[in-house]
């Protein structure tokens, strides 16, 4: 089910080029059925990691939607490989990982191979439909370092691990949990940008 | 260690004051699925057939070196069954999926759970069996008993995002 927020939400993806990667023609058509139900016109059907590849270096691409337990590859490669490379922009793009059933340890994979969103199968348009909404307003840094690229895997504004200071100037030292007031509205958030004249 | 703020190419198609509803490409997914409902139900009744094939085979010798295609069947119904809600069939197929993780996670091996978790996948997914809600609903839970029962390892699950 989608909030009402979400079922009021526009999307326009005729444009949008989103890269589809399943294992076997089957679970392509059932991906391929459901995000072009969303308005999708330019779908890029892959079956594995090198039609991907080829897509990725030949054309922009704004999300990759992909089930990483291919036969005889394993996906999460693929994702590994796009964060690492020079591709710009699709080092950057939104990647949504499908999966059926899974271990704990293997979503933890997919999380660190620099996926943006681990979504359960079975495939509900409804579910997929609003995780492709939040990935649209999903604005977090991206990191890069020795053995990470991907987005910032520290979203949750949960404190840093119990016990450390963390590691960022920017970490706070308690929990900030929940908002307890409403968020502003935008005419709010405009009158803080808009300058004023101020007597001194 | 380098953090920013790459664009990000997906907000200028979501969200935008130009286009459908979420509403409306909900529901222009459910029927473009719909299109597909014939065939895949057709496959899933095969994925079942071979599941019960494999079953009758699993006493035999090599019987254990059935369980990954067991377990890739299962994954296959949880999954399509899912899509078009048949929700009890897919969470049959869910819980022999679950149960086989857990012997490959060091539980004990046993054949006769398998056979009756693909015995009531059988059931649920026959069109033709005069099951009322309540028989599908105590066969669930049957299966429910038996994963309790042989899946005593906290070891797998299906859903999770990253963070």
């Amino acid at each position: 089910m989608l909030t009402p927020a979400e079922e009021a939400a526009k999307l326009n993806l005729d444009r949008a080029c989103i890269l589809l990667l399943e294992r076997g023609q089957h679970n392509l058509d059932i991906l391929g059925q459901i995000v072009k139900g969303f308005g999708a016109g330019n779908l890029q059907r892959c079956l594995s990691i090198q039609e991907a590849k080829d897509v990725l270096v030949r054309k922009p691409v704004d999300l990759v939607i992909a089930e990483p337990e291919l036969d005889g590859e394993d996906g999460l490669d693929l994702v590994r490989w796009l964060r690492a490379s020079p591709l710009e922009p699709n080092r950057f793009t939104s990647v949504a990982l499908i999966m059926g059933h899974t271990s704990v340890a293997r979503i933890g994979q997919a999380r660190d191979s620099g996926a943006n969103i681990v979504i359960a199968k079975p495939l509900k348009p409804a579910v997929l439909l609003s995780r492709i909404l939040w990935l649209g307003r999903d604005h977090r840094p991206f990191v890069e370092g020795e053995t990470y690229a991907g987005p910032d895997r520290r979203f949750k504004n949960v404190g840093v691990p119990a016990g450390t200071d963390g590691r960022r100037s920017t970490d706070l030292d308690t929990p900030i949990g929940d908002a307890n007031e409403p968020n502003l509205g935008q005419d709010e958030i405009d009158s803080f940008m808009r300058p004023q004249r101020v007597l001194l | 260690m380098r953090r920013f703020y790459p664009e990000n190419r997906l907000a200028q198609f979501v969200g935008v004051s130009e286009g459908i509803s979420g509403e409306t490409a909900l529901a222009q997914a459910r029927e473009q699925l719909n299109e597909l409902k014939e065939v895949i139900v057709g496959t899933i009744e095969v994925k079942v057939s071979m599941l019960q094939g494999m079953s009758a085979q699993l006493n035999g010798p090599g019987g254990a070196d059935l369980v990954p295609k067991i377990y890739k069947l299962a994954n296959d119904i949880f999954c399509d069954a899912g899509v078009f809600d048949f929700d009890d069939l897919s969470e049959a197929a869910f819980q022999l999926c679950d149960l086989i993780a857990h012997w490959r996670a060091g539980a004990a091996f046993n054949p006769e759970a398998i056979r009756v978790n693909i015995a009531a996948i059988a059931l649920l997914a026959d069109a033709r069996s005069p099951l009322s809600a309540q028989h599908r609903a105590a066969i669930l839970a049957g299966l429910r008993s038996v994963h309790d029962k042989f899946a005593d390892r906290p070891e797998p699950a299906n859903e999770g995002e990253p963070g």
